[in-house]
């Protein structure tokens, strides 16, 4: 019998294995109580995943259901939330979630936040439009800011978004709504919806008002690709990225 | 001579699981599992539709079905009470949506989070330095990092993964645990 991977036992718990894989890791978890820890072990990743924001689109829907789904799941939620915090490996990760709205900030503010703050560095990002970030040290998540200025047109300039980033966070410049509104986030591939997210929440730097989502690598990887972001019919707006992997 | 029948449905399933010796499984441990294997499709309800296949397979030894593996026929029992429950989810109106599909409005609540770290740090020292560094370490990889630390840290302690990995479970299962005794005990009610 070949061993399955901690990928399949993941797809499995997200629902995404074929029937007949299935039946083969169901006949397992009867069977075999090693597998089941084993099968516990992935769970708890993706738990810490969630926990840490790593997850995004359906996948980020399916686990959410699954750890919210009773209340002690709820609280397992929580907890893992509350490690996120504490293992060093994400101290960056918890300090840029600590930036939003809503969550008290335990550190300075990073990314663009910084960048618009300082006069030189907002005049160089008007200019472009666009500011690409290589992942910070330990994270591997490279940025993207895209303001209004850009979305006109098809770019000349190419997008290289380097290869080891596991993710790419999209700061995206939005207006001032008359109601305390969200905001949703679509990519498109040839026409076809790739990447969808809602419920952002808009936040402030100075002059700019933006939303921010964290998006798999592979969602932008070689291509075009159409970014939509809306709030009902009170705003909408889009960029259109052209990208190579570097 | 046939063997005077079982008392109840129970009896019937404990006698049968008996009846395969060291190589059988117990009724603790068939549960155990039926309840991971709930938990794979249906979290919120898998202890539940654990006792109810467990219930029908006492119900068939009861009733003198000859059950040849005990595990085979539980599996055949635990899909088809799974069918069922999908099929009675299916049924509800949209506003009745089985609540593995549908979860609670869950917004990451800051000072929910905050609670719950001074829960967690407090349970992480009463657990010690090796435990506290242990759960540290194990969880804080992500991605394809996660094995390689894994293997390291197993090495260090000259132990298998799989040995490593039970411990680290039994670890978290205890941490959560502290945790919700704690929030229990300084929430408001």
């Amino acid at each position: 019998m070949i061993e399955p991977t901690d990928e399949s036992l993941r797809a499995w718990l997200l629902g995404r294995l074929p029937p007949a894989d299935a039946e083969a890791l169901e006949q397992r978890v009867l069977g075999d109580d090693a597998f089941g820890e084993r099968l516990a072990d992935v769970e708890n990743d993706l738990l810490d995943d969630l926990a840490a924001e790593r997850l995004a689109g359906d996948e980020r829907a399916v686990a959410l259901a699954r750890f919210t789904a009773t209340p002690r799941a709820r609280l397992r939620l929580r907890v893992a939330r509350a490690l996120v915090r504490l293992t060093p490996r994400d101290a960056a990760h918890a300090s840029r979630r600590a930036s939003r709205p809503g969550v008290r900030r335990a550190h300075r503010p990073r990314g663009w936040l910084a960048g618009a703050l300082g006069a030189a560095a907002a005049i160089a990002i008007a200019v472009v439009g666009l500011n690409l970030r290589a992942p910070i040290q330990g994270t591997r998540v490279a940025t993207i800011t895209l303001l209004a200025d850009r979305q006109r047109g098809i770019e000349d300039q190419t997008i290289a978004v380097p290869r080891d980033a596991v993710s790419v966070r999209l700061q995206l410049e939005v207006d001032d709504t008359r109601e305390p509104t969200r905001f949703a986030l679509e990519i498109e591939d040839a026409g076809r919806a790739v990447f969808s997210t809602a419920d952002l929440v808009p936040q402030t730097a100075g002059a700019y008002r933006f939303v921010e989502a964290e998006v798999p690598r592979r969602v932008l990887a070689n291509g075009e690709r159409i970014v939509r972001v809306r709030a009902g019919d009170a705003f909408a707006r889009a960029w259109t990225l052209r990208i190579r992997d570097e | 001579m046939t063997a005077p029948r079982a008392a109840s449905p129970l009896d019937a399933l404990l006698a049968r699981l008996a009846s395969d010796g060291d190589e059988g499984v117990g009724y603790e441990a068939l549960r155990r599992r039926l309840i991971r294997f709930f938990a794979v499709y249906a979290p919120a309800d898998a202890d539940e539709l654990a006792d109810v296949a467990l219930d029908r397979v006492a119900r068939r030894a009861h009733e003198g079905v000859e059950i040849a593996s005990v595990l085979s026929y539980t599996l055949g029992v635990a899909r088809m009470v799974l069918h069922e429950a999908r099929a009675r989810a299916a049924r509800r109106r949209i506003v009745e949506v089985d609540p593995t599909l549908l979860p609670e409005a869950d917004d990451g609540d800051a000072h929910e989070i905050e609670v719950a770290l001074a829960a967690l740090s407090a349970c992480l020292d009463a657990a010690g330095g090796d435990a506290r560094g242990l759960i540290l370490e194990y969880y804080g990889a992500d991605g394809a990092s996660r094995i390689a630390l894994r293997q390291r840290l197993a090495g260090e302690r000259g132990i298998s993964l799989n040995a490593l990995r039970n411990r680290a479970l039994r670890l978290r299962e205890a941490l959560e645990d502290c945790v919700r005794k704690r929030l229990g005990r300084d929430e408001p009610a």
